[in-house]
């Protein structure tokens, strides 16, 4: 034992208050019955009913995500700060899509939000990783290939894996 | 008797408006009212010294101030006015690493950013049962191993 240490030291367990369960719970006075299922479904009607916004802004972020990546292609001086815009971007296409029914769309989004964000790469191979990505986002809006796309999904998919295979083993 | 959320006050911040949007509707059909929506996490640490609330809801990736650095200020800053309030992260980076950094920094519930019809009970289920909504196979590379640092 370490000779400053005090021999009466007795720890002290803090124990902070838990405001959100005593107001939903009355005070403990409510000790079962959970969610009421007639307000989660609400919830997801709610959410539901949100679907056609989203649907419209996808269009608006696959537009921003085609600029920004030729700006990366071309602005060689400002690339990183364009695929750093880029990610951001793919993230976006990745949250919105997935709640505008766009699941492939959300996937491909995913997919090179992660790569720009946490592949080593060099950033010739980073761009054209990112444009065989939004070339595929591109495709998926246009041919409005919802949910994950069946056996066209699969397809794209694979085209897609072996385009960035070929990318990143040639740099 | 089923719990009552109309009772508690709920911060919401997410740098997407469409994403607020989603996150306002759901909690409103939950029955929340009271409920304070912001879009950066600068003007919300101002809010919350003024404004009780009982839950936050923050996006992970916004910026200039993202949402994991959000959570630190509000559980180590000096003038933070509740540290211990229970946060709530809304993101679309779903993998281990992510998660582990939230945790670590205090949040209570890693949430994640699809929050269509049908994913809303899921914070209701542990994390170990729930599911990432993109699987590591639907990365199209191969990516390195998570760090993994002490607390």
């Amino acid at each position: 034992m370490p000779a400053d240490q005090d021999d009466d030291f007795r720890p002290k367990v803090i124990r902070p208050p838990n405001r959100a369960k005593d107001k939903v719970t009355l005070g403990g006075k409510i000790k079962s019955g959970g969610m009421d299922p007639k307000l989660l479904r609400r919830a997801e009607n709610n959410a539901g009913a949100m679907r056609g916004e989203f649907v419209k802004v996808v269009d608006i972020d696959i537009d921003g995500l085609e600029t920004t990546c030729r700006e990366a292609e071309t602005d060689t001086a400002n690339r990183a700060k364009r695929l750093e815009d880029l990610q951001r971007l793919a993230h976006a296409v990745n949250e919105i899509g997935a709640n505008a029914g766009y699941d492939l769309l959300s996937k491909f989004g995913y997919s090179l939000s992660t790569f720009l964000r946490l592949a080593d790469a060099t950033d010739e191979a980073r761009v054209n990783v990112a444009r065989v990505h939004v070339d595929a986002i591109r495709l998926v809006y246009t041919q409005q290939i919802t949910g994950d796309g069946g056996e066209i999904g699969k397809q794209l998919t694979k085209g897609l894996r072996d385009a960035v295979s070929k990318f990143l083993l040639n740099p | 008797m089923s719990y009552r959320l109309d009772r508690l006050a709920v911060l919401v911040v997410d740098d997407n408006r469409h994403m607020l949007g989603l996150i306002s509707e759901i909690l409103r059909g939950l029955g929340i009212r009271d409920l304070v929506m912001l879009t950066d996490a600068a003007t919300a640490f101002r809010e919350i010294k003024i404004t009780a609330v009982d839950v936050v809801i923050t996006d992970h990736a916004m910026s200039p101030i993202s949402g994991i650095e959000f959570v630190t200020m509000l559980r180590t800053s000096d003038d933070s006015p509740d540290r211990f309030v229970p946060v709530i992260m809304v993101t679309g980076y779903s993998d281990l690493g992510t998660v582990r950094q939230a945790r670590r920094r205090g949040h209570r519930i890693p949430g994640q950013a699809d929050l269509g019809q049908g994913a809303i009970h899921a914070p209701a289920r542990s994390d170990r049962e729930r599911p990432a909504v993109h699987p590591e196979q639907d990365l199209f590379w191969s990516r390195p191993a998570p760090q993994v640092r002490g607390p």
